[in-house]
């Protein structure tokens, strides 16, 4: 019934979406960090599929590292949000701006 | 992966990593208890750690080229080049900004942690042989050079520069990941050499997939144009101390990267990513030279010059040779130990509530102080490109395997960029030797002896090697057969 | 060998230091050096003489191809004797003329540096080392030009000269490139000479482009010439080594020595010829327009430089004796002349020479040597220069199919020069005493010798031509021709077509000089030629450079970060597109594509709908056209004959949308953050990517590794579940646990709405 195209195809569509959801996002640097974490699900999507069908365990060994890396990348994420918010008193992406030239 | 029998890995192939990590410790519990305010005692163990662990790449894993830890992890020359010259810069780094970081009331222990795990994750990537290890690597690597870019807390540039990096950064992490994801999709396999021998057996458009946002990714390591817009915010908004590590040794490990996984796990699909990889390149000396014209900050200016070296590592790539390989190592290798000398120049000026950033503050260099102008010559002309420095002959071997490949354009293309390279580096030799200081006299060197030592070697270096770079062009290609 | 090259360096170490030990004495002796290579190069005559080329090796970086290769034969020799030589002179000169001068150790440290970088140029045989000393040259030559660092004209021409020479040097690398794989890999001078079928190369054009591109920037010929006057910025030691035997004659000095391997061809020859013969006669023309005293000089080394590179591109055997001779004579008159100007500017503080008059009284030895080396400039008997001139005009009527427009140039040419030598030689020294900004006195001796000697020189050699002949120009002319060539050199021709052009180019240049107040004149009235000079070109290049770079910044590093995250996604998406279009060309694997008609519109239903929701301004709008989409999808269930799925779907559908209506009832309004343009940029990246991601997915539709489960659920749904409908059985037998939890789930969901109907209730009693 279910197919790896089929995972495969939820991945690219979950990528697709974390994709989306940074590029059009301008208000909220949170909904980034969430973003980031979606693109990281996709991957995961992927390899457990991919693992899956084909027999090889080493995919959900990656995805266990993922898992975790992604947890230490969000701390970081929310630890730099922290500051900026404390610095500059917003989260507002579109105000991420005064650096250029 | 094998299941049924557990061999214990040979540990002594990996010590390089395995004590770097010791260090990190060690510098974590020594600094918890020492009750230092300088934190001397971390700085020194961190020192010698670094200098240690150089020397036991050296000794453990120079000639061999071997695996260990089931096919993960590789001890081969070029790990050895690459790991060296990136616990050097490390070295380099730390001795340079221990005045800076200490006038800004930014020296804690956790600089000196941060940048040993950032260079514990460079080692890795380094020696990676296989995905998930090189992930790692990365990633280890990367998150802790977000920290350190956000470590002047107070500053809302450092935090916007930050915030764009890690967001920035963690979109291409996940853009490689996917690659790999493909990657392992399309061969069954996480070992990079299985990968080599299935995507030269058959080609597959998965494989093509996986490629690209691969090779995506690595470029947003290196910040090759495109993907290079983080590139300027995060070297003006990070302290200098932080800017010199990300500018020389995460290029150094991005070069080891590359080859890694795309130069020499993906070797198969090499007619489709030359094309690739130099696009890229084009597009790097051109945006890299055009805009770094303009800039009035140094670091600016040497944000946006880095993408011209970029390209000129990338057109090392684009043969796919072992000269190639060989013309890129010994580009970026000789580069970021020249970077690292400019940005020590650019701390030596700066004191307490004032960075030595702009243009402006070189002026009259030559009057100030004769020898730091002379480094600060000797640099620029190297990085023009000019004879006698280093950084001729680093162009020369690139330039050399692009016309081996039979690119005549893009050697052309690379040439015109230098030349117009020579505009904005010139530009800083006229100022220390041409122009007067502005009204109240320019800033002063500052800063212990050790480092004023340290940094003229480093400077003189660039000449010496200018003069004999017979040694350092064997040994890199030598790492290639 | 290796030692005579690399002393200069050397002694650039040692310079400053004696020099301030030494003090005023310290001109003399280090002249010792350029004397003793000087020596050290005339001993090599009989060897060059007797075996024509003789090369040396020493290695230095065997990983790069690099050795310290030396090249000896006549033209290298010609060139190595007149830098060592005139460069004796010139560093007794600058001895006197910066007399007391702050950074006069500096400027003999640079001095030797470029001594030594020059000497490499023409003695290297291999071409990286070539390329090495040539690129030095410039930067000494840079630090020598801009010596007088606190003028801000003086940089700024110092930084122009550098970047023009530096730009053509990095063209002239890629040249010697091609040049060096043309040749097999070959990297040495003596081998590429000794190859043959560098004609037939692919990139021969882009080839000599390149390597005359280098040449032509360092020789200041036309289009490249306006950064030669710049640089007489110079102190006058430096001008008259620049402009003699050195800098500007190293691009002549290559094409010379190319000759042989890359010449012979009608590219080389038009490029050659015409450039050559333009910048003679821009040369000349802007001489005679000047009335800076270094200024005129500076121009008639354009002049010069024009000559020997249009007798080079003419290649007659005739034409490269012109060459070589002429070569020579230049270097001899333009040094004494530059030395003399040097003399004046510095006893009479000003450079402009209609200032100046009268001084033969206080002057006398001035005098005389400027007429020696005036009359050689001239090209009158019997100076070495008349035997360098006749030889051109005899080389230019016998041009092949450049004769008439390169004689008609340097008869004009020669014209202008025989006025401008004239202005030189007598203009400041005849007539009434006119006011100098210092009282002027005959110059030391330091600054007398070089031009004294060197204007001897050149009357010896115009007398006794045998000398320069048989010592020199035999072998050089060998080097350059590629073969032996059997001339004599005479101070009398006889009576012929070149004598006659000279008669009637002094005639009318002493004319000129009669009436040169009027001639000038004549060209003030015409200030539009200052307008048209390349020298705008390279300001508007430069300005647009700068334009470019702005312009460039804003639009890609305006410090949006969601910018950023464009580029990057839409450079993916090209990325892959292309490479896809590389790999597989148009034939994207879409497999079988059979649509009826129906189902065309549920697509459409299905895309209107979507579409209709996003730009819609009103949540309850949205909100029905979702509705609509889903209804679609249940649509493609019937099509695809799955009527209870399509059932679930609209039940489903059904409730989706009345859930959503009650949660959205209690929002507020849309708010737009953005602009329409900035929603349809967003549409289209949306899009862009979405389409590769659509074409991924179709990718991955060909990898099946395993079995696909659903065979085998057909295969048990009958025997195993006891039910014909397979939907059914794998619902409620197969997968029965999942349809509990579904069911669990759709329950609490059921429950919120309850709470969500009972709360609106509520409201509206309150």
């Amino acid at each position: 019934m279910i197919e790896l195209s089929e995972f495969l195809v939820l991945g690219a569509i979950l990528f697709s979406l974390g994709m989306a959801g940074i590029f059009l996002n301008r208000k909220n640097a949170i909904v980034l960090l969430m973003s980031i974490e979606l693109i990281l699900l996709a991957v995961n999507f992927n390899f457990i599929a991919f693992s899956t069908f084909m027999g090889d365990l080493a995919g959900q060994v990656f995805v266990f590292f993922i898992l975790t890396v992604a947890a230490a990348e969000s701390a970081i994420g929310l630890a730099i949000l922290v500051t900026l918010f404390r610095s500059s008193d917003s989260i507002d992406v579109a105000d991420l701006d005064t650096m250029k030239g | 992966m094998t299941t049924d029998a557990f061999e214990i890995p040979n540990l002594t192939l990996a010590l390089p990593e395995i004590w770097m990590l010791g260090v990190a410790c060690l510098v974590l519990v020594v600094d918890l208890f020492s009750g230092d305010r300088d934190h001397t005692p971390a700085y020194w163990v961190a020192q010698l750690g670094l200098l240690s662990a150089a020397l036991i790449t050296v000794q453990a894993q120079w000639g061999l080229d071997v695996t260990t830890f089931d096919g993960n992890y590789v001890a081969d020359a070029m790990a050895v080049v690459l790991k060296v010259t990136v616990l050097l810069l490390t070295f380099l780094a730390f001795a340079y900004s221990r005045d800076y970081l200490r006038e800004r009331g930014m020296l804690r222990g956790e600089f000196y942690l941060l940048s040993l795990f950032s260079t514990l994750g460079m080692m890795v990537i380094i020696s990676a042989h296989s995905l998930l290890v090189l992930y790692l690597g990365v990633e280890l690597m990367s998150l802790s050079l977000y920290a350190l870019v956000a470590m002047r807390r107070g500053s809302p540039a450092a935090s916007e520069a930050a915030m764009k990096y890690f967001v920035l950064g963690a979109l291409a992490s996940g853009m490689l990941l996917y690659g790999m994801s493909m990657l392992y999709g399309a061969t069954g396999s996480l070992d990079l050499a299985a990968i080599t021998d299935v995507a030269a057996a058959e080609s597959r458009l998965l494989l093509v997939f996986g490629l690209v946002f691969t090779v995506v990714g690595v470029a947003f390591k290196f910040g090759a144009v495109p993907f290079h817009m983080w590139v300027p915010d995060v070297y003006q908004g990070a302290p200098t101390a932080v800017t010199l590590f990300i500018a020389t040794a995460s290029k150094v490990a991005a070069v080891g990267l590359f080859i890694r996984l795309i130069g020499e796990g993906l070797e198969p699909l090499h007619g489709d990513w030359q094309n690739m990889v130099l696009l890229l390149a084009v597009a790097s000396i051109l945006i890299g030279n055009t805009v770094a014209l303009v800039q009035t900050n140094i670091k600016r200016m040497l944000a946006y010059s880095t993408f011209n070296h970029i390209g000129f590592i990338f057109l090392g790539f684009v043969a796919g040779s072992a000269e190639g390989y060989g013309a890129s190592m010994f580009y970026a290798v000789t580069y970021s130990f020249t970077v690292a000398a400019a940005f020590g120049v650019i701390m030596l000026l700066s004191r307490q509530g004032f960075e030595a950033e702009n243009l402006e503050d070189f002026k009259g260099l030559n009057e100030r102080s004769p020898l730091f102008a002379l480094v600060m010559l000797l640099l620029m002309v190297s990085l023009t490109g000019i004879p006698g420095t280093v950084g001729f002959y680093a162009k020369w071997l690139v330039i050399r395997s692009v016309v081996d490949a039979g690119v005549m354009w893009a050697a052309v293309f690379a040439v015109i960029g230098a030349v117009v390279g020579a505009f904005y580096y010139l530009r800083v030799v006229r100022l220390c030797y041409f122009d007067q200081p502005e009204a109240e006299g320019g800033p002063q060197p500052s800063g212990s002896g050790g480092f004023r030592f340290v940094l003229a070697a480093n400077g003189l270096s660039v000449l010496l090697l200018g003069l004999f770079p017979g040694a350092l062009v064997a040994v890199c290609m030598a790492a290639f057969g | 060998m290796l030692l005579a090259v690399l002393s200069g360096f050397i002694l650039c170490a040692l310079a400053p230091w004696l020099t301030r030990s030494l003090g005023d004495r310290a001109g003399w002796l280090l002249a010792i050096l350029p004397a003793g290579l000087f020596a050290y190069f005339l001993g090599w005559i009989p060897e060059v003489i007797e075996t024509g080329a003789v090369t040396l090796q020493y290695p230095w970086i065997p990983g790069l191809d690099i050795n310290l290769s030396f090249l000896v034969d006549g033209l290298s020799l010609l060139f190595a004797l007149l830098i060592s030589g005139i460069g004796t002179f010139i560093i007794i000169y600058a001895g006197g003329y910066l007399h007391g001068d702050p950074y006069l150790p500096r400027f003999y440290a640079i001095m030797f540096a470029f001594t030594a970088a020059m000497l490499g140029v023409v003695l290297s045989d291999n071409l990286l080392t070539l390329f090495v000393f040539w690129e030095l040259t410039s930067i000494t030559s840079y630090l020598l030009i801009g010596y007088h660092h606190e003028d801000k004209e003086a940089r700024w021409c110092a930084l122009q000269g550098l970047f023009v020479t530096v730009a053509g040097g990095l063209a002239l690398l890629a040249g010697l490139l091609m040049l060096a794989v043309a040749a097999g890999g070959e990297y040495t001078l003596s081998g590429i000479l000794a190859s043959d079928g560098l004609q037939e190369y692919p990139f021969y054009t882009a080839m000599v482009l390149a390597i005359l591109a280098g040449t032509f920037t360092k020789s200041a010929q036309v289009p490249f010439h306006f950064w030669l006057p710049n640089a007489m910025a110079a102190p006058t030691p430096v001008s008259a080594f620049l402009h003699s035997a050195t800098m500007v004659k190293a691009g002549v000095y290559l094409m010379a020595r190319l000759n042989p391997a890359l010449g012979g061809t009608e590219l080389w020859f038009y490029m050659l010829g015409i450039f050559g013969a333009v910048t003679m006669f821009t040369g000349s023309f802007m001489a005679l327009r000047s009335t800076g005293i270094k200024a005129m000089l500076a121009y008639s080394t354009i002049m010069a430089l024009g000559t020997l590179t249009m007798l080079i591109g003419i290649g007659t055997e005739a034409a490269i004796v012109a060459a070589m001779a002429f070569l020579l004579a230049h270097a001899l008159y333009k040094a004494a002349l530059f030395m003399l100007a040097g003399v004046l500017d510095h006893e009479t503080g000003t450079k402009d020479i209609t200032r100046m008059g009268g001084l033969r009284r206080a002057m006398p030895i001035t005098f005389v040597t400027a007429c020696v080396a005036a009359l050689s400039l001239a090209g009158l008997p019997p100076l070495f220069g008349f035997i360098a001139k006749e030889l051109m005009f005899e080389a230019t009527l016998h041009g092949g199919a450049l004769t008439t427009f390169t004689t008609v140039l340097a008869l004009l040419s020669a014209i202008m020069i025989m006025a401008v030598a004239a202005i030189f030689a007598l203009r400041p020294f005849i007539g009434a005493r006119t006011e100098t900004p210092k009282s002027p006195h005959e110059g030391p001796l330091s600054m007398l010798i070089g031009p004294v000697v060197l204007a001897a020189l050149s009357l010896v050699f115009g007398v006794a031509a045998f000398i320069p002949e048989a010592a020199l120009l035999q072998a050089a002319v060998t080097a350059v021709h590629g073969r032996p060539v059997d001339f004599h050199l005479y101070l009398w021709h006889g009576v012929n077509v070149p004598l006659l052009l000279s008669a009637i180019a002094i005639v009318i240049g002493l004319l000129a000089f009669r009436f040169w107040d009027a001639v000038l004149a004549g060209f003030r009235r015409m200030p539009f030629i200052d307008r048209l000079g390349p020298e705008r070109g390279y300001e508007r290049l430069m300005d647009g450079l700068v334009w470019l770079a702005e312009w460039q910044t804003r639009v890609l590093q305006n410090g949006y970060m969601s910018n950023y995250i464009i580029t990057l996604v839409l450079t993916t998406v090209a990325l892959t597109g292309w490479t896809l279009f590389v790999h597989t060309g148009t034939a994207i694997p879409l497999g079988d594509i059979n649509v009826r008609i129906y189902e065309w519109f549920t697509v459409g239903l299905i895309l209107a709908g979507a579409l209709f929701a996003t730009i819609t301004g009103s949540r309850l709008t949205a909100v029905a056209a979702l509705g609509m989409a889903g209804f679609g999808v249940a649509l493609v269930f019937v099509e695809f004959s799955a009527p209870d799925l399509g059932t679930t779907q609209i039940m489903v559908e059904t409730l989706t949308v009345i859930l959503l209506v009650l949660v959205l009832y209690r929002l507020p309004a849309f708010v737009n953050f953005s602009s329409p343009g900035t929603r349809l940029r967003d549409a289209l990246i949306a899009a862009s990517f979405g389409g590769l991601m659509t074409l991924l997915i179709l990718v991955v539709h060909d990898i099946n590794v395993a079995e696909p489960i659903s065979d085998q659920l057909v295969q048990w749904s009958y025997p195993e579940g006891h039910g014909r409908n397979i939907v059914n059985v794998i619902l409620v037998d197969f997968r029965a646990l999942d349809t509990l939890g579904e069911i669990f789930v759709v329950g609490l969901a059921a429950i919120g709405v309850y709470a969500m109907i009972q709360l609106r209730a509520e409201d509206r009693r309150q």
